[in-house]
């Protein structure tokens, strides 16, 4: 049994628990938007950080995959973090301009627009990795990955075309945060073929 | 607490942070779960699938000696693996945990209260609990390797796959024609002109091959035969010196096959002298040397219809073009090529290629080259002027075809092939981990045309991915998967049915008195569709731990529960459900009156799952599959046209209206169109209000039951279900209206007869015809014309009681 | 980089064990000999690690150093760094991309060179620095990039 705190408040937990994890256990909400439950956790969106004092020192760390340690003292709803929460959505609201749950979520943290330059209006994929995760996880078709790197950084299926590896399950689809996974999905998948060497197929 | 089955089935409710729990009223969920007698335990978790909740779970099946268990969360296409691998430690396996989908097909998706939601779930967990009741899991299946790894074809990725399974210590068997490998080499251009630079290295392959103690040569005349299933093969062939045939036992087949290179016609000018193929071409250079004077190699690939080819047959040309112009300077070679094709060289090769002087010229494609005497015509694609190539030899590109010494040896092995086409499948991977046949066994260019490197990569992948699994089953640890069909030997008859309408081709003959007959199932390579199952007229064939019986239990359990306006639909994985959890997954609302059960795919609906839904009290039943052609399991869409039509027909005999059952395309892509597709069957359905619960109503019903279960029925009904090879969806009936007619008859007679016996084995007395007539308010003719032939075949006694006739039940 | 041919995939494949880790080591021996990775080569490398391919890819298309389509035999690297940049550096990149017909960053039809911009070079007291293949030039001007472009062209012609 470890023990420790969250936003003052006694908690358990069992070694190998996540912050997250003993967090909703708990019944208190941290968001997320490149967790799921059903992959491994990467870190990507850094808005589940919360902050951990000790005596007059703070850290911001990412929960979901902060392994719990006795005595920890974590706040899930300090000025820090909320701070650093209403950057990310403000960055995301810059770059996926065309995504209501952005907006939504934008909007529970008090951010209404954004400072930063939009490039491209349409934009809704937040490079969350959710899709490629699923699919090589829970799918094992790996059939998309992350494309690129920096800006150029996309989603899709090697050589950006059609790949018959993609077995059309639609997971990706399910576990995207927005709806950026159903435009794209079209590029991946292709048509399904079901040809037993017979047929126009 | 528990069930009829003896089984504990614990229930779990799933809070999943804001997303259910302030939405359904789980509170008063889990008091009338811990009432019901079916459930063994019940209990509410803030997150199931987080390593608390799993913790939980583990413990509580420990606690209480679950041996099924429920979890009403998300959806089960994702998370549904994650519970399973997790519990399988506390004893549970694949089938014994189940998921209802409380999230995206209650709470989100409606503006009622939290207590009618809560009302929603409950209906549709009490369905999946009486699923997971009706469930009787089986053993794991162990599945051995015994013998070796036989490699058979003779096309030349043999030794690569040879290699491959030597380097990894898998004993193997090589059946080829001849004993003198050196010899294969020799001939190898009639399959891969152009491709000398690589036979080096093949030598080295072959001679690794030949020195190794793992493989086994064996002469053999032609395969004959193939039985058995993977682990365990029977390959009969041939005796090259006339004996009797020689059977050998394997684990598994891998069959290399070569395709053939056909000369191009003279509707290019092909004369077998001066325009001559890739094949010729490299015979004469290495018997008669190469040829002086002006060698044109042109890539005709896209005028023969076929541009996919260009590439390969525009790297054999550079291979020969470099040949001839390194050993005989004065012979000035150029490649004539298609504009629309890029020329296939690395950077280094293109220098190579200005150094060596060969030319390459583009054609503009959209006018096709004219061979004439000494020269071709063209159009420059640039100056679109036109112009004329001179040419003393013209090599044309080679005309691929699978050849029939492949086709042969495929046909042997089961695989289909169409004119025009190679051998390679494209089945949609329903299990990424599935052990398709096909795709383990199959290489060489016989499969697609290919170069000999890969070719050659092909063996080894194939002998890679055979080796996996054969070193996994010597680690005894290769098990069968679980939900795949098995068939039962006792009631099996050997009709083929199953066999001609599976997609996947597990289904495999054994012997039997009389001939092979398909009796078995590779559990391996069945993909677990299910449509086998639900066609086969004497109910031999079962699919594991995902049964007829759990589908009808579940059905049944649901449709007591619906109210007289909602309705039960059927989603499959791939379409439907995946659908609906998308219109969930984003919030959008529709109307509630939907209550959806999950199967991988309708195809594995026995019809009388469809006629259980009605005979329990449903009004209506719509079965949601994916868009027309593409059916992951391929053709379970079509099948279930048939089935859903079959419905009708008896609807409409029992006097209620057609439209209460429906199929529905579905693309899990477009949520909003599914919710069309649903509002608008629940208002159809809602228009026609319920099917009273008379007990007229309630005989026909029965009676519809029984007939969907009847052989007979079956038999015609299975006559018309769409075959692999039928192009036309939904079926390929020349005469689809007289069939619909005979079919119509057939229905008529077995709807009268099976009630008629339905009537004798409830009351247990003897009726005469006017009181059966009467009872089942039918005319007495055709209920006359049943009892006759029901007579006649003895199934029912008639006897006399003053001077009338009785019929009654023969025991 | 000197063209070379016949170079044996399955050779450079056995240089490396059978294993994920084995991955970059690959393309990067892929890369040197052939300066790029071609489909085939890839799925090569692939089948041989037991990488999928979308792993690869993602790999292939992150990195700089790896090219997937074909690469001039001649590199020319215009640095655009600061101190470059403000002797003029842009106008060295348009020359060179108007006199070889390519855009920065792709390669002529004829495989005999490719144009790339780089951050910088940090040989600052040199600029405007161009490098070709593996030579430095410094102090670039109109007249130097035409002796350049001559010298190449005249080694790619008269290459034994």
């Amino acid at each position: 049994m470890i023990k420790f705190k969250i936003n003052d408040q006694q908690v358990q937990a069992q070694p190998g628990w996540t912050v997250l994890e003993t967090a909703r256990q708990h019944g208190i909400n941290i968001p997320t938007l490149c967790y799921h439950e059903a992959v491994e956790p990467s870190g990507a969106c850094r808005l589940c950080v919360v902050e951990l004092r000790e005596g007059d020192w703070s850290k911001v760390v990412i929960s979901c995959m902060y392994p719990v340690a006795e005595g920890l003292n974590v706040y899930t709803d300090s000025q820090r973090v909320k701070n650093v929460r209403r950057w990310i959505l403000e960055m995301l609201l810059a770059e996926c301009p065309a995504s209501k749950e952005i907006q939504a979520l934008a909007a529970e943290y008090g951010v209404g627009s954004t400072r930063f330059a939009v490039h491209n209006p349409e934009e809704q994929c937040i490079l969350c990795g959710l899709c490629s995760r699923v699919c090589a996880q829970v799918v094992g078709a790996n059939a998309i990955s992350t494309v690129g790197r920096g800006v150029h950084k996309q989603i899709g299926a090697p050589y950006m075309i059609p790949t018959d590896k993609c077995v059309a399950c639609g997971c990706c689809v399910t576990v995207c945060p927005t709806g950026a996974m159903r435009s794209r999905f079209d590029a991946v998948r292709g048509v399904p073929k079901v040809v037993l060497a017979h047929g126009a197929r | 607490m528990d069930n009829g089955n003896g089984c504990k089935i614990g229930v779990f409710l799933c809070e999943c942070g804001r997303r259910i729990a302030p939405l359904v009223d789980l509170k008063g969920l889990e008091q009338k779960l811990a009432q019901d007698p079916a459930v063994s335990y019940v209990a509410t978790l803030p997150f199931a699938c987080l390593t608390p909740g799993l913790s939980n779970l583990r413990q509580a099946v420990a606690a209480n000696g679950l041996d099924r268990l429920l979890v009403a969360g998300c959806e089960a296409r994702i998370l549904l693996k994650k519970f399973e691998g997790e519990l399988l430690s506390a004893g549970l396996d694949e089938g014994q945990v189940d998921m209802v989908n409380l999230r995206d097909h209650v709470a989100q998706v409606s503006d009622l209260s939290p207590e009618d939601k809560a009302a929603k779930g409950f209906k549709l967990i009490q369905a999946a609990v009486a699923g997971l009741a009706a469930l009787t899991p089986t053993v794991r299946e162990k599945v051995e390797f015994k013998g070796p790894v036989m490699v058979l074809g003779g096309g030349i990725a043999t030794y690569s796959a040879a290699q491959e399974l030597s380097r990894r210590g898998i004993e193997s068997v090589l059946a080829v024609a001849t004993d003198e490998w050196e010899d294969e080499i020799r001939m190898l251009h009639e399959h891969y002109p152009g491709e000398r630079h690589y036979y080096d290295r093949l030598k080295e392959i072959m001679k690794e091959v030949d020195a190794s103690p793992y493989i086994r040569r064996i002469t053999v005349g032609e395969l004959t035969g193939l039985t058995g299933r993977t682990g365990s093969y029977q390959a009969t062939f041939s005796d090259p010196t006339g004996g009797p045939p020689r059977v050998h036992e394997v684990s598994a087949v891998i069959a290399c096959l070569d395709g053939q290179m056909l000369n191009q016609g003279s509707n290019f000018g092909h004369d077998g002298r001066n325009v001559i193929c890739h094949t010729e071409a490299e015979e004469m250079m290495w018997t008669l040397g190469v040829p002086e004077g002006k060698v044109l190699f042109w890539i005709n690939d896209y005028e023969a219809g076929h541009p996919e080819y260009a590439y390969l047959s525009s790297r054999a040309a550079w291979s020969m073009a470099r040949y001839m112009r390194s050993h005989s300077p004065r012979t000035q070679v150029t490649i004539f090529y298609n504009h629309n094709m890029s020329i296939p060289l690395s950077t280094g090769e293109r220098a190579a290629s200005r150094q060596l002087g060969i030319t390459w010229v583009p054609y503009d494609g959209s006018l096709r080259p004219t061979v004439q005497t000494g020269y071709v015509t063209y159009c420059d694609p640039v100056s679109h002027l036109e112009c004329e190539m001179p040419w003393d030899k013209l090599i044309l590109s080679p005309r691929r075809s699978v050849g029939h010494e492949a086709l042969k040896v495929a046909q042997v092995l089961g695989l289909e092939h169409v004119e025009g086409h190679f051998l390679e499948q494209h089945k949609q991977r329903v299990r990424p981990e599935m052990v398709g046949r096909a795709e383990t066994i199959l290489a060489g260019s016989a499969r697609y045309p290919c170069d000999l490197h890969e070719s050659l990569r092909q063996g080894r992948r194939a002998a890679a991915g055979v080796a996996e699994i054969a070193a996994t089953a010597a680690r005894g640890e290769l098990y069968a998967p679980r939900m795949v069909c098995v068939v039962d030997a006792s009631k099996c008859i050997g009709c083929g049915l199953c066999k001609e309408i599976c997609d996947c081709g597990g289904i495999e003959p054994v012997e039997g008195p009389g001939g092979n007959i398909p009796r078995h199932v590779d559990p391996m390579v069945c993909t677990g569709g299910g449509t086998c199952a639900a066609a086969c007229p004497y109910h031999a064939l079962t699919q594991q731990n995902n049964t007829t019986a759990q589908r009808e239990a579940r059905v049944a359990a649901l449709a007591r529960g619906l109210a007289a306006d909602e309705v039960l639909a059927f989603g499959c994985a791939w379409g439907g459900l995946a659908a609906a959890d998308n219109a969930g997954v984003k919030g959008l609302k529709y109307d509630p009156r939907l209550y959806m059960l999950r199967v991988s795919c309708i195809g594995q609906l026995d019809p009388s799952v469809m006629a259980r839904a009605f005979l329990e009290g449903a009004g209506g039943l719509l079965l949601i599959g994916c868009p027309p052609e593409d059916c992951h399991h391929s053709y379970g869409l079509d099948h279930t046209w048939s089935r859903v039509n079959l419905l009708k027909k008896l609807l409409a005999l029992c006097g209620f209206d057609r439209r209460r059952i429906a199929l529905a395309h579905a693309d899990l892509n477009e949520p909003e169109e599914y919710i069309r597709t649903a509002e608008a069957f629940v208002s159809q359905v809602a228009a026609l209000g319920p099917i009273e619960r008379t007990p007229d109503n309630l005989e026909k019903l029965r009676g519809l039951y029984s007939t969907v279960n009847n052989a007979r029925v079956r038999w015609v009904l299975g006559a018309s279900l769409r075959r692999p090879w039928e192009d036309v969806y939904p079926g390929n009936q020349r005469n689809a209206l007289i069939f619909d007619r005979d079919f119509m008859g057939v229905l008529s007679e077995e709807f009268i007869r099976a009630r008629v016996a339905n009537l004798l084995s409830s009351e247990h007395r003897p009726f005469q015809l006017s009181e059966l007539a009467a009872a089942l308010k039918e005319d007495e003719a055709p209920v006359m014309e049943s009892l006759r032939e029901m007579v006649g075949e003895g199934l029912i006694g008639r006897m006399h009681k003053d001077g009338v006739a009785h019929y009654v039940l023969r025991s | 980089m000197k063209p070379a041919i016949d170079i044996d995939l399955d050779e450079i494949m056995e240089r490396y064990p059978g294993r994920p880790e084995s991955l970059i080591f690959l393309m990067q021996d892929v890369q040197a000999a052939f300066s790029y990775i071609s489909p085939e080569a890839l799925t090569l490398v692939c089948d041989y690690t037991g990488v999928p391919m979308s792993q690869a890819y993602a790999v292939a298309t992150f990195y700089q150093s790896f090219s997937l389509e074909p690469r001039g035999e001649h590199e020319i690297k215009v640095c655009l760094g600061t101190a470059c940049h403000l002797k003029g550096s842009q106008r060295i990149v348009d020359e060179l991309s108007r006199r070889l017909g390519v855009d920065a960053g792709q390669t002529t039809e004829d495989l005999k060179y490719t144009l790339e911009t780089v951050n910088c070079l940090g040989a600052c007291a040199l600029a405007p620095v161009v490098v070709a293949d593996e030579d430095y030039l410094a102090n670039v001007t109109a007249k130097k990039l035409n002796k350049l472009l001559k010298e190449l062209s005249q080694d790619i012609e008269e290459r034994p």
